[in-house]
């Protein structure tokens, strides 16, 4: 480095300072646009600071020439000693001692009787001369220390803000993508290198799975360190000391049962700064390892609950099958094998009560299957409805009708609106999803009580209700009624239905805009309430 | 109706079930009683004493394990089982809780017939065992008062173990036995685990009777629950 330039700035970037101890070598772990108050300590370096001692010196000896009508000789010597202090303090030892010295001389050649001569007469002014190297000493000791402790603060200071702000980065994500990003975006800005984080194929060998610069390939040495590394298998993530002298450096990276790779720095330029860089390199690593093998945990577990939700899901639907297909499927089989082998013995009233059984139950059972295709529908199509203009009376009625056929024992009770209120939906869909409803109830409905459905308009929507007196629903349970397979995982003992029927519900009424919710009847039992949001009718022209 | 026909419970609540139950039943001349509730079926069964229940494994307002345990601490009805469940181990442990047979839904009618028309022939026998004391189809021909075993007119050799799990299954005859019971009685309670011991004599009985396990004429593996000895028609 020049000894002309301020020290502390980077060629190419002379806005941004580092100040760095270990020598006059700058690197840029954290940017800094703050010139301030290194420049001062920092102009003082090499040459720079005997320079700056003489333009003190000089200043001092005119100040001491003009007072020199006015002082007496031993208060000029105050003037020489500030001079030693200010310098002493603001540079090092060897520059307060030669700014001592000259001081010295000067005083003892200009100012001291004899004047012109280096002879001394007086022995006060002996006192004063060896004042001024003691005064340079002392001070320029301290000086040195508190500059060198600055320093050292500051480099700390910079380095944990360094480590803080990756430490922030890499905490915004979970990815190994994101995380690997990041960490080598950080490593190739803070130690000024070109990085790359390798991580290992099923085929065996390495990809590179993030780096700076973009065009990043590994070296044949590169690789056969990294093949070093990871052959240790659950080595620590700190890379031996050796390897600040081996560059580039290769470093593990993972935890310490699970190795998400290799990290490579390259630094651009190599210097005596390495040591330092190394080391802060090396935490850097170590916090994006730490990163990596929380995302790594992160992910293993979102699996595992993934994984979790699929088998419950499975295991719901296998049931369903088993239990709501069947069940319809053993009453058709039976009574079609009573009619084939009982048919001449049985009266005309049998034989067609057979029948209609038979008939009934495949009506039924197309029923779950329209459900279970319904379902996975809604679950995995963006549904889209084909609305129409429907009277909510009619939608209601045709629910309740549709129920009256297949359960003609339940009696259902419709409190239909007085007048005509016109709904802008599919209305096979939400006849579907009433009649869900309303087989529910009818379901939980002791014998003898009916099952009431009533319609609210209420500000822009309209609710419809259908309400039993059967047990009603445990508050606990009030909104997993809505799960899919819900009442199969209850098993045998819950009213029959395939669990599918209020999953797909909520699936058709949320697809409109609307709601479903438990709620508890007064006096036991429960009202399912619709929400449906209503729109206003166009004008009918006449 | 014939005033000595055997009296068939039915409990299941499944009304389209029930219904060609009942018919069949009637066609095949027993006399019925149903039910739709666990309450009310042990009710009918202890008031009108039937000979047999058919009892459906599912039902709203108790398991039918409950209802089969209660039956069994007052009443030794022969129980036939309907379950549409596919666990074994749900069969299983209705069997060893004292369930004579199951049926798993869906089922043909005859099916169900055929396991009652076992489960009652004890009934039909009366006290007499002279006649199960000897088992004769033609081919086959096992004496248990003389614990000899025929095939085809020529004397078989079977072990000790061989001819207990043989006729442990003939005294069952066309019921299911499970390997639990099997085990429990001719090895031992200890012994309830050793599924082996069971599968190598069933093995060298199949080997010596000539029966084919995948189209057996007598000895039938039911998966998962145990063996069962096929009347001859």
């Amino acid at each position: 480095m020049p000894s002309g330039l301020p020290a502390g700035g980077h060629p190419e970037r002379p806005r941004k300072r580092w100040i760095n101890v270990g020598g006059p070598y700058h690197w840029p772990p954290r940017m800094t646009d703050s010139p301030r108050p290194f420049t001062r300590l920092a102009a003082t370096d090499g040459w720079a600071g005997y320079v700056y001692a003489s333009a003190v010196i000089v200043f001092g000896f005119a100040l001491a020439f003009l007072a020199d009508r006015y002082l007496s000789v031993a208060n000029l010597g105050l003037i020489f000693l500030t001079v030693v202090l200010v310098v002493a303090v603001r540079t090092r030892m060897s520059v307060a001692v030669y700014t001592a010295l000259v001081c010295f001389l000067g005083y003892n050649f200009f100012f001291t009787q004899p004047r012109n001569t280096f002879a001394i007469s007086n022995a006060g002014d002996v006192l004063a001369v060896v004042l001024f190297l003691v005064v340079a000493l002392i001070s320029g000791r301290l000086a040195t220390r508190l500059a060198k402790q600055v320093a050292s603060l500051r480099a700390a200071q910079a380095r944990a803000q360094t480590l803080l702000a990756l430490g922030q980065r890499l905490a915004t994500s979970t990815q190994t993508q994101a995380i690997c990003d990041a960490g080598v975006a950080a490593l190739a800005e803070t130690i000024d290198a070109e990085v790359a984080v390798l991580a290992s194929t099923d085929a065996g060998d390495w990809e590179v799975r993030a780096a700076v610069p973009a065009g990043f390939v590994p070296r044949p040495t590169e690789i056969a360190a990294a093949n070093g590394l990871d052959q240790k298998d659950l080595s620590p993530v700190v890379a031996p000391r050796s390897t600040v002298s081996r560059i580039p450096w290769v470093m593990p990276l993972g935890g310490t049962s699970w190795r998400a790779g290799v990290i490579i720095i390259r630094p651009r330029v190599p210097s005596m700064a390495d040591a330092e860089r190394l080391s802060l390199a090396r935490e850097m690593v170590q916090d994006i390892s730490v990163a990596l093998e929380r995302g790594h945990l992160a992910e293993a577990l979102e699996e595992s609950r993934v994984q979790g939700e699929t088998d419950r899901l499975r295991n719901a639907l296998l049931s369903s099958v088993s239990h709501d297909l069947r069940s319809p499927l053993a009453s058709i089989i039976g009574a079609a094998s009573t009619l084939a082998n009982y048919e001449s013995q049985l009266p005309v009233t049998e034989r067609h009560e057979l029948l209609d059984s038979i008939l009934q139950e495949g009506q039924r059972l197309d029923r779950y299957i329209q459900n279970l295709l319904d379902m996975v529908r809604l679950g995995h199509d963006k549904l889209t409805l084909r609305r129409d203009w429907i009277d909510a009376n009619e939608v209601v009625l045709a629910a309740v009708s549709r129920l009256r056929r297949y359960h003609p024992t339940v009696e259902i009770k419709p409190r239909l609106l007085p007048e005509t209120l016109l709904l802008y939906v599919q209305p096979a869909l939400i006849e579907q999803a009433l009649f869900n409803i309303l087989e529910n109830a009818a379901h939980v409905s002791p014998p003898g009580r009916s099952v009431e459905i009533a319609l609210f308009p209420i500000d822009g929507t309209l609710r419809i209700e259908v309400s039993d007196e059967g047990p009603g629903i445990p508050i606990e349970e009030r909104n997993r009624i809505f799960d899919t397979f819900f009442s199969v995982s209850r098993g045998d003992r819950a009213p029959k239905g395939t669990g599918l029927g209020l999953s797909i519900c909520r699936g058709m009424i949320g697809a409109h805009g609307g709601g479903v919710e438990a709620l508890t009847r007064e006096g036991g039992g429960t009202i399912m309430r619709v929400t449906l949001p209503m729109q206003s009718p166009p004008e009918v022209g006449t | 109706m014939n005033p000595n026909a055997a009296r068939v419970l039915v409990i299941d609540d499944e009304i389209p079930i029930r219904r060609f139950l009942v018919i069949a039943l009637r066609a095949e001349g027993y006399y019925v009683l149903q039910a739709g509730t666990a309450e009310e079926g042990l009710a009918l069964a202890a008031t009108q004493s039937p000979d047999l229940v058919i009892l459906d494994l599912g039902l709203p307002d108790r398991e039918g394990h409950e209802v089969l345990a209660e039956l069994r601490q007052w009443s030794a009805v022969p129980v036939l089982m309907l379950s549409v469940r596919n666990s074994e181990t749900e069969k299983v442990r209705a069997l060893d809780n004292g369930a004579n047979d199951y049926v798993t839904k869906p089922f043909g009618v005859q099916e169900v017939m055929a396991r009652l028309r076992a489960l009652l022939r004890d009934r039909t026998l009366g006290a007499s065992n002279e006649s199960s004391l000897r088992y004769d189809d033609g081919h086959l021909v096992i004496d248990q008062a003389r614990r000899e075993v025929s095939l085809d007119g020529a004397p078989l050799t079977l072990t000790r173990k061989e001819y207990s799990v043989l006729a442990m299954l003939l005294r069952h005859l066309d019921r299911v036995v499970t390997q639990d019971q099997l085990l429990r009685e001719i090895w031992g309670a200890s012994h309830v685990q050793d599924t082996h011991y069971l599968r190598i004599v069933v093995g060298r009985l199949r080997q010596k009777l000539g029966d084919d396990p995948a189209a057996p004429h007598w000895l039938k593996t039911e998966p998962g629950v145990g063996y069962r000895f096929l009347a001859k028609e």
